[in-house]
């Protein structure tokens, strides 16, 4: 028996999946390249303007994620919203959930381009391109570096004025369920009392899941969630583990997850 | 059971604080491994202890020797005989 079949059972068609993967890989390699070339002006430029090199990275990279989320945009759409809400000048911790590596680009649409990514260990070392990226732009590496050492790095990041950029599950998911929350960015926030931003992603494992090499085209909606105060929760036993769970619990709502 | 009481408030302490599922509580579930804490949950899960069972905590250090939720059980036990014990020589 012949089932009728349905747009959303057939998924993309064959040529708009080939299409999408030319257009996006094509112009990952194009755009990848060009910085890579236009590095050293760049660099300069940033001299000449009196940034530090970490800036002139931070900068750099923030236009270069923002120039191919555009590119990609026929196939993979982007909508944002409250993106107005870490705007420059203001620094925040912005925790976003994790479903694949188009996540790093989407930290282009924040206002404020002068962003300090929390990373673990592994990118820092294996990704041929970002790893030297990361350093030049002065990323706080969360793994084997002392959490004095991170709590006094995020400090003078946010006392310069960055924003702070965290995934707090850590890694990945492989099956867009949101992940347990780590605490560290949540102690970082405590800490240094600065507030903590959502920042909601839908549709990014979707669209390039975990451990795929295939774009899948399709909307991507970027959701930044106002700001909750870490004083809120001093009065907890644990005030970083109350704002973890607050946080999460916007996540889920926004996701539609409900609990777990 | 007062063992079994005391299964249930570690384990919903634990799992309250950490949002851990309550299919991952079982005495074998290894601490980093399979409910992911990492070193900063291990310290908040002195307060976490601490609060449930409304007691000081002083061998700090022993902690650290913890792999498992049966590691943890073990050392609340003891914990409790040593409170015990305290409060009777009191």
């Amino acid at each position: 028996m012949v089932r009728p079949r349905t747009p959303e059972a057939d998924g993309p068609s064959s040529i708009r999946l080939v299409a999408a993967n030319l257009w996006c890989w094509g112009w990952l390699l194009l755009a990848s390249a060009a910085s890579l070339f236009l590095a050293p002006f760049w660099f300069l430029t940033g001299r000449i303007r009196g940034w530090s090199v970490a800036r002139t990275a931070r900068e750099g990279t923030w236009h270069y994620a923002r120039l191919y989320l555009r590119l990609i945009e026929p196939f993979v759409p982007l909508r944002v919203s409250g993106t107005e809400l870490v705007r420059p000048g203001s620094p925040a911790i912005v925790a976003a959930n994790h479903q694949s590596w188009l996540d790093l680009y989407l930290m282009s649409r924040i206002e404020d381009h002068n962003i300090c990514v929390l990373v673990r260990a592994w990118p820092f070392r294996r990704l041929f391109f970002f790893g030297p990226l990361m350093r030049l732009a002065d990323y706080i590496e969360t793994e084997g570096t002392g959490a004095e050492s991170i709590l006094k790095q995020a400090g003078k990041e946010l006392g310069a004025g960055a924003v702070l950029l965290g995934f707090p599950e850590g890694t990945r998911s492989r099956d867009g369920r949101l992940g347990r929350f780590h605490s560290g960015i949540f102690k970082l926030a405590t800490e240094l009392n600065s507030p903590v931003a959502p920042m909601i992603i839908k549709g990014s494992g979707r669209v390039m899941p975990k451990g795929s090499f295939v774009f899948r085209p399709g909307p991507i909606e970027l959701e930044m969630g106002p700001r909750l105060d870490p004083g809120l929760f001093a009065g907890e036993a644990i005030p970083h583990g109350a704002l973890r769970r607050q946080v999460r619990r916007r996540f889920l709502s926004a996701l539609d997850q409900g609990r777990k | 059971m007062m063992d079994e009481r005391i299964w249930g408030t570690v384990t919903r302490a634990l799992a309250e604080e950490f949002e851990l599922k309550p299919e991952q509580m079982v005495p074998e579930a290894r601490i980093k491994e399979d409910l992911g804490l990492d070193s900063l949950d291990m310290v908040d899960m002195v307060i976490v202890l601490e609060t449930a069972f409304d007691f000081k905590i002083q061998d700090k250090a022993a902690l650290k020797e913890i792999q498992t939720l049966a590691d943890v059980m073990e050392f609340i036990l003891i914990t409790i005989e040593q409170e015990n014990g305290q409060a009777a020589n009191a």
